[in-house]
């Protein structure tokens, strides 16, 4: 349940964005999130600790959209990219087990929509 | 409607901090591990055995992360070495912040490795950057050989695994090839040791690497 610390950083920073704009009336926010599948990550979690920790506050109606980022890497032998599924990291081309995740581990927020 | 590009990262505050605590950790001399593993996996029988093991060598300390209560600071006190507890009452990891915290009450001059016990977990943890030279995952024998492909993250974020409790191994339906072949498949430049902290078999590999591969 990290989902918690991860929603009051969104919600941190969120708030910070906004405080760049004085002022600025405002009656929801959307707040777009890019999310790697590597980070296992609970969609529904997630959504549920940013609504309690939101309740009766300010940004009490916001909510998150979610873009997911797929898991690609790259195989240091053949060096041929590819997804990644089922955590399974080793190269489907040459069979070498060293490969490196080149997207998959994002845990950013990319824009606030203020409605 | 106003559309504001932001860009963070989500968990930049605790990235920072953990920069931070890396740096002062390194400009010290100091070796950090933090120790992942499910509650019950013997992170802190392992610890004090280790600590004994190399009383008089390497200078030692340990930060303790758990829930509720100060119980395995008070057995890691026993041993000698300067223990500092976090409770994190409810907090599933710990964070970077409260590494540091604790950090400031230790003597770093004084310490070749510091040893962070986690919050008995193997999900949450592994997302939380501390600033630590290196994530170690314990897993137990009776947890099952089937744990790094259920908890993909922890194997990964790890660079070294430990399995213990191999003393239980004739007991339990747990298959030590398996068990390697999906650490490795997971993760496939692992360290891997495998040991029981109640017969101390298996130690002498894993207290050789702390002294003369981890330590410069």
């Amino acid at each position: 349940m990290h989902e918690m610390a991860i929603a009051q950083q969104i919600i941190e920073i969120v708030k910070e964005t906004l405080a760049c704009r004085p002022g600025s009336q405002f009656k929801s926010i959307t707040v777009y999130l890019r999310i790697g599948e590597l980070t296992a990550l609970v969609a529904e979690s997630l959504q549920f600790a940013f609504e309690a920790l939101i309740a009766d506050t300010p940004l009490a109606q916001s909510r998150l959209e979610i873009e997911w980022v797929p898991a690609r890497a790259r195989c240091k032998s053949c060096e041929k990219e590819f997804g990644i599924r089922d955590f399974e990291f080793a190269c489907p081309a040459c069979g070498a087990a060293e490969t490196e995740v080149i997207q998959g581990n994002e845990m950013n927020i990319s824009r606030v929509e203020i409605h | 409607m106003e559309i504001i590009t932001v860009e963070r990262r989500i968990l930049e505050k605790n990235e920072d901090i953990a920069k931070e605590n890396r740096e002062i950790l390194r400009g010290k001399n100091v070796r950090t591990l933090d120790l992942l593993s499910s509650p019950g996996s013997g992170k802190t029988a392992i610890l004090e055995q280790t600590l004994d093991l190399l009383a008089g060598r390497i200078r030692m300390a340990v930060i303790e992360g758990d829930v509720q209560t100060d119980n395995d600071a008070r057995r890691i006190a026993k041993h000698g070495v300067p223990v500092v507890q976090i409770i994190t009452h409810g907090g599933c990891h710990l964070d970077a912040r409260l590494v540091r915290s604790a950090m400031d009450s230790l003597a770093l001059d004084d310490l070749d490795i510091l040893f962070i016990e986690n919050v008995g977990n193997l999900v949450c943890p592994a997302a939380f950057d501390l600033g630590e030279d290196e994530k170690v995952v314990i897993l137990s024998v009776t947890e099952g050989d089937d744990k790094p492909l259920k908890y993909p993250l922890a194997f990964r974020a790890a660079k070294t695994c430990i399995l213990n409790k191999t003393d239980l191994l004739p007991h339990v339906e747990f298959r030590s090839e398996v068990f390697r072949e999906n650490v490795f498949r997971i993760n496939p430049k692992a360290t891997l040791f495998e040991m029981s902290a109640k017969t101390k078999e298996g130690f002498g590999a894993w207290t050789a690497w702390l002294s003369d591969t981890l330590l410069p």
